[in-house]
């Protein structure tokens, strides 16, 4: 109890001398040793905070500070959840993940099949070329050229299996790119 | 006697509570995944369901045996389960998920044991058989008509349509649970469910009862064979029924529940009169016989009418889960805990189910893993056959129940 006392007088008192040589920065340092005794007391913490950038960015190289750019949704918009349309412009199922390979480009999207209020749902991996994207009323629409149903009876897909089925377009897509194969 | 008002209340009581049970279900994985979640963050929300609903059963029936008001249970958990839809619609982050699931969770628990309470206090022990026939066959009326309607709605509309037609639906279910009337003597010997005073010495002969325990061993492994055979099949249905899978699976989820709607109260009658063993006898075996023809068949047509052998157990477990709790009840009082406790068996089979087949499917094949599900459904109808004593008023009187008897003249609603 009274080490706890006194340890919020510590910092009490500290933070007050926080307050007055702010600018000098052996005091600060000082405060800062206190401070560090005292982190469970709820009233010295805001202060920490307030002080902790400071050490931090002395010896750590500066990092590059990020720039800000504005980019039109067209050109960046979220992919999951998005809906995928047949041929025939059907929302055939919705996207729930993508399969990157090693240098982080997307192999295949896992697109779900909904089955009916839930039952029968299946995921199917579908390799990324086959997807087609375009632009509709400010919105980016994704297509897949592969009869739904024949998609739909492909092996599902499987987050802890070894080998990954992709579905790749078989005619279409072989002349210029050989058809995905599993890693 | 209870008014024909108060009976066609409960009628469509069960009616619409089906209704705005449909949308908690598989359906939650598909509208969670259309606002972004990741298969991680749905399957821990499903787990924590699951979680809740089990751990739910127990306290949930002993609530419900404590209040004296069992419309009011009812009512409460009905506005509950509106209140978790609606948080379905507008909060559809962790926070309010969680809580949706939480509160639907054990709100559903006290909801079914409610009505099984409400029919117990309407009507005599000898009718009550019939009475949850009818509950059963409403209920699945309720369950398959809002099937279709859900299922297509979300199809064509957004998935949010689902949870709003499920909150809305709670109304017209407050509306039927009002015009049962409040009259109504409540729960009788059977619910009256206190014997108090020694209460834990009673509560310890409860859970030996071996008629509850053998009624308890028989669901589970009931539910170890069914709870993973919609899902499988399903599955199977999707990946070879063409172009109209989805209109397959729709059907293969509403054609059991007609069957139900037409079997429950001839079920709820043969069990009064032949005596429910030999009810479960029949109704089990043809889960194993459903799993081996899933075994041997292809075709997704083949499969829903397959499927529609489902209905057999289904209005079976409908219609005698409550009437063997009452049998037991009608010695031991504690009827919703009674209830509760063949829920925890009949949730813990279940939730096995999935797990222990997609393992079979993974290692073995598919075929397997119905082989798998019809041993469970046979060691169910076995467990049927050698440990389950009849517990029906006609019964010899059982060693275990020698003073029962006395009690279970037909509860008329004393006072």
């Amino acid at each position: 109890m009274d080490s706890r006392a006194a340890i919020r007088d510590r910092a009490e008192a500290s933070r007050a001398a926080g307050q007055r040589f702010a600018a000098d920065r052996r005091w600060l340092c000082g405060a800062l040793a206190a401070l560090g005794l005292s982190e469970a007391v709820g009233g010295a913490r805001a202060f920490a905070q307030a002080t902790k950038p400071a050490p931090a960015a002395k010896p750590v190289p500066k990092p590059v500070p990020p720039k800000l750019e504005h980019v039109q949704k067209t050109h960046a918009e979220s992919l999951l959840g998005q809906p995928v349309f047949d041929a025939r412009r059907q929302t055939i199922g919705h996207i729930v993940d993508v399969l990157i390979d090693t240098e982080g480009k997307p192999h295949a999207a896992v697109i779900e099949f909904t089955g009916f209020l839930g039952v029968g749902a299946r995921k199917i991996a579908v390799a990324w070329k086959a997807l087609h994207f375009s632009l509709r009323k400010d919105h980016i629409v994704i297509r897949v050229a592969m009869d739904p149903a024949a998609l739909r009876a492909m092996p599902a897909y499987d987050v802890n299996a070894k080998r990954v089925p992709v579905a790749a377009p078989a005619r279409s897509a072989s002349p210029k790119s050989p058809p995905a194969k599993s890693p | 006697m209870a008014s024909r008002r108060s009976l066609y209340g409960l009628d469509w009581l069960n009616f619409f509570v089906a209704n705005v049970q449909t949308g908690f279900g598989p359906f939650v994985a598909v509208y969670l995944t259309l606002h972004r979640w990741t298969d991680l963050q749905i399957g821990a929300m499903l787990s924590l369901g699951t979680v809740v609903a089990m751990a739910s059963q127990l306290p949930a029936g002993a609530l419900v045996d404590w209040m004296t008001g069992k419309r009011w249970a009812a009512a409460m958990a009905i506005g509950a389960i509106g209140t978790a839809a609606t948080l379905f619609v507008v909060l559809p982050t962790e926070f309010g998920i969680g809580l949706a699931e939480i509160l639907h969770g054990f709100a559903s628990c006290m909801l079914n044991q409610a009505i099984a309470a409400i029919s117990l206090g309407l009507v005599a022990r000898r009718l009550l058989g019939e009475r949850l026939g009818r509950n059963a066959r409403f209920a699945s009326l309720g369950n398959g008509l809002s099937a279709a309607v859900m299922g297509i709605s979300g199809y064509y509309l957004a998935g949010t349509s689902v949870f709003v037609l499920t909150a809305v639906l709670a109304v017209p279910a407050l509306v039927a649970l009002s015009t049962i009337e409040a009259g109504t003597p409540a729960p009788s010997a059977t619910a009256r469910g206190k014997p108090a005073r020694q209460s834990l010495r009673e509560l310890g002969r409860l859970i030996l009862d071996r008629r509850l325990l053998g009624f308890m061993a028989c669901i589970a492994f009931f539910q170890l064979a069914d709870a993973a055979m919609l899902p499988f099949i399903g599955n199977r249905i999707a990946a070879g029924g063409g172009h109209i899978a989805n209109l397959v699976i729709g059907g293969a989820i509403v054609l059991p529940q007609l069957v139900v709607a037409g079997l429950s109260p001839a079920v709820g009658r043969a069990a009064e009169r032949y005596g429910r063993r030999w009810v479960l006898l029949v109704a089990f075996a043809a889960e194993p016989l459903r799993a081996i023809l899933f075994a041997a068949v292809t075709p997704a047509l083949a499969l829903m009418a397959i499927q529609s052998l489902d209905g057999v157990g289904a209005a079976a477990i409908g219609v005698l889960l409550p009437l063997i709790a009452a049998d037991i009840a009608a010695d031991r009082g504690h009827f919703n805990l009674t209830m509760g406790a063949i829920g925890l068996a009949a949730g813990g089979g279940a939730a096995v189910s999935t797990t222990l087949a997609g393992w079979v499917d993974q290692m073995v094949g598919n075929r397997a893993a119905f082989v798998a599900l019809a041993a469970a459904g046979l060691i169910a109808t076995l467990l049927v056959w050698l440990i389950m004593p009849e517990t029906g008023p006609g019964a010899p009187p059982s060693a275990h129940a020698p003073a029962a008897r006395a009690g279970a003249q037909p509860v008329s609603p004393s006072s």
